[in-house]
């Protein structure tokens, strides 16, 4: 063991690890999944509903619209930059698509079968990469700061769906309405379809973000972006891309969740971007930039969860979820500074 | 001939008040305007307005959020307005704007939810404690035995929401029901998490007798409730799990309709908001109005939500 050693001369990222710096113990994601893994049995060894199947769907689906979002917003924080506009996102997107599959069902695209909800979710689609787009841009080319580029169009996107729906609930319809929801809130394997959406978006995101030459561009520009740029990286076509995907992912959990309500009400997913933005950090993902993955963003949304529904199980009162979710938070960043924290 | 005279001089006389009162600008602030409930309010202050020759300006916080309220309220003041009925979303919060209004002799109600506190001329809405005990009472109706029941508001802080409670309480308590751990569940107004907290009180609670919110939060978010309600409907279609709800807006109603509920206890919220414009009107003109004007329950089953649908 040469940690002791106090030669002028080692290197301190050379020398040979400490056994809790050992790969199992090594990330803040796989300590924060013992952490899911200890909470989740507590919650059910003292609320023995937990583990009934209907509980198990019901949670494995909520958490899922969290998840699925926390998986675009890593992205974005890997690269270091923020993203608060998807909880807005969200809603717009969700409103949009029930108010366009609606619109359609009145016109001669009904008579071709899925047509209009298919027509409905890129429309939807679309516009989430749209705005994505727009932040991207501006924080690429224009270099404006991300967190107040995408606090902009929180707000623009939130004012926009209240002038668009008059704050009135939005339903989908349409002669395929049946399919859509198939498609947003049914089931697959047994499982709901939210979270296989989920699971295979995360796996694609692992592959890719591991494998691809964009993936590592991805992590370069989180760790050093001027170095990067010197390097010859695309830096802004990489940074758009990643507000773009972080969109996309809004939009699609904003189309599932009305799927699963049968309505878009205006107020569909107020003050999410907290959430979203904490399960990623909970997850492990740096807000400096250069950390963050797929696995630590769905462990960070299903914590979320687990706390929720083990507090309603329970029987305690509504409100000391935010608390616990906030000392989860606190927790999380606090072990993983005392853990990387080198000996003096 | 003489009586014709009178006629005519009566008929000139009641359109040059209806004219004069054409200018007159009412507002009408909903606690949220993103809540359907508010929509039957303010379809109902723009009919009555249009028969009264009045204006009726809905504008309200584009989601539940009291200091917003007052912000517009404040705007109102500024522009002149003649009167104004709010739909108070903190009761503490509005005190101190009600007097503002006042102050510069703009008459001030208050509909649907209270603030009885403030120097408001009068209060139209729901006697909110009666419809706790109403809904009390038709849960016992469909399940006399008494047994366990947990229960949902929107947040601690609103005044009619806890006089309902209170009202709800009253009733099943008294009758012998014992109120589950972990309720009442607050849900934020947020139809997506009252749907999950009714599910939660379901997979806690797998023998509670009855899960009676006293708003319709859930409601409006009809699939999701719906799944919530099949995951129970052995125990509904048993009889063991009476599914009483509060308020009959179309989404509830049709939600009785095809089976998910069996009673609805509706307010009135668009009786309110023409109430809210006749009072206005009367207070403008220096008349006097009683301080508090309760409107009416319905209750709706299987038997008679045709009559509401319609």
């Amino acid at each position: 063991m040469s940690d002791s050693v106090a030669d002028p001369l080692s290197f301190s990222n050379v020398r040979e690890r400490r056994w809790y710096k050992h790969s199992g113990f090594s990330s803040q994601t796989a300590y924060v999944a013992t952490a899911f893994v200890a909470i989740a049995a507590l919650v059910a060894i003292f609320a023995p509903h937990f583990l009934s199947t209907g509980n198990l769907l019901n949670t494995s689906k909520n958490f899922s619209y969290i998840a699925i979002v926390a998986l675009g917003s890593t992205l974005v924080i890997i690269t270091g930059g923020i993203d608060l506009s998807v909880g807005s996102t969200m809603a717009l997107v969700a409103v949009v698509t029930t108010i366009v599959m609606k619109a359609l069902a009145g016109t001669a695209v009904a008579a071709v079968p899925y047509l209009g909800i298919t027509l409905a979710v890129v429309c939807g689609l679309g516009l989430a990469a749209f705005i994505g787009l727009i932040n991207g841009l501006l924080i690429a080319k224009v270099r404006l700061s991300p967190f107040v580029t995408t606090l902009g169009m929180l707000s623009i996107c939130r004012g926009a769906t209240y002038v668009i729906t008059q704050g009135r609930g939005q339903a989908p319809g349409g002669p395929q309405v049946n399919t859509f929801y198939a498609v947003t809130d049914g089931r697959l394997f047994g499982l709901p379809v939210a979270l296989v959406y989920v699971l295979v978006l995360a796996l694609i995101m692992g592959v890719v973000l591991r494998h691809t030459r964009w993936g590592r561009y991805v992590f370069v520009l989180g760790g050093n972006e001027r170095a990067a740029k010197l390097t010859g990286v695309s830096v802004s076509r990489v940074k758009i891309s990643v507000y773009v995907l972080c969109a996309m992912s809004a939009g699609l959990a904003g189309i599932l969740i009305a799927g699963w309500l049968g309505s878009a009400p205006a107020n569909l997913a107020l003050g999410y971007e907290l959430k979203i933005i904490a399960a990623s950090v909970i997850g492990g993902a740096d807000l400096a930039g250069g950390v963050g993955g797929p696995v630590g963003a769905v462990i960070g949304a299903a914590l979320i969860e687990v706390i929720r529904n083990g507090l309603a199980l329970f029987g305690a009162d509504t409100y000391w979820e935010q608390v616990f979710v906030g000392t989860i938070i606190i927790l999380a960043v606090l072990v993983d500074r005392l853990r990387s924290r080198e000996p003096e | 001939m003489k009586s014709l005279l009178l006629a005519a001089c009566a008929a000139v006389a009641l359109m040059s008040s209806a004219q004069a009162a054409e200018n007159y600008k009412f507002a009408l602030i909903p606690k949220g305007m993103d809540n359907p409930y508010f929509d039957l309010s303010r379809d109902g202050c723009m009919e009555e307005a249009k028969t009264l020759g009045v204006t009726c300006i809905y504008k309200g916080p584009a989601t539940h959020e009291p200091a917003t309220e007052v912000q517009i309220m404040q705007d109102f003041i500024s522009q002149g307005v003649d009167g104004i009925a709010i739909s108070v979303a903190d009761a503490d919060s509005v005190i101190g704007v009600i007097k503002q209004a006042r102050d510069a002799n703009i008459p001030v109600i208050t509909f649907d939810a209270d603030a009885d506190q403030s120097v408001r001329q009068a209060y139209v809405g729901t006697d909110n404690k009666e419809m706790g005990r109403e809904l009390g009472r038709q849960l016992i109706k469909a399940h006399p035995q008494p047994s366990t029941f947990a229960t949902q508001s929107g947040g601690p802080a609103a005044s009619n929401l806890n006089d309902r409670l209170a009202g709800l309480y009253e009733v099943l308590k008294g009758a012998g029901w014992t109120e589950v751990k972990g309720s009442p569940a607050f849900c934020n107004d947020d139809s997506a998490l009252a749907a999950q907290q009714l599910s939660d009180f379901a997979t806690a609670n797998p023998d509670i007798g009855a899960i009676i919110p006293i708003g319709g939060w859930a409601l409006f978010a009809p699939k999701a409730y719906r799944n919530y309600v099949d995951a129970n409907m052995d125990k509904v279609k048993a009889g063991k799990f009476p599914l009483v709800m509060p308020d009959t807006l179309p989404v509830e109603l049709e939600t009785l309709r095809d089976g998910y509920a069996q009673v609805l206890v509706g307010q009135r919220p668009h009786e309110m908001g023409q109430k809210a414009m006749q009072m206005l009107l009367a207070l403008k003109k220096g008349e006097k109005v009683p301080v508090s004007n309760v409107v009416g329950l319905d209750v709706v089953t299987k038997d008679n939500v045709g009559n509401f649908l319609k």
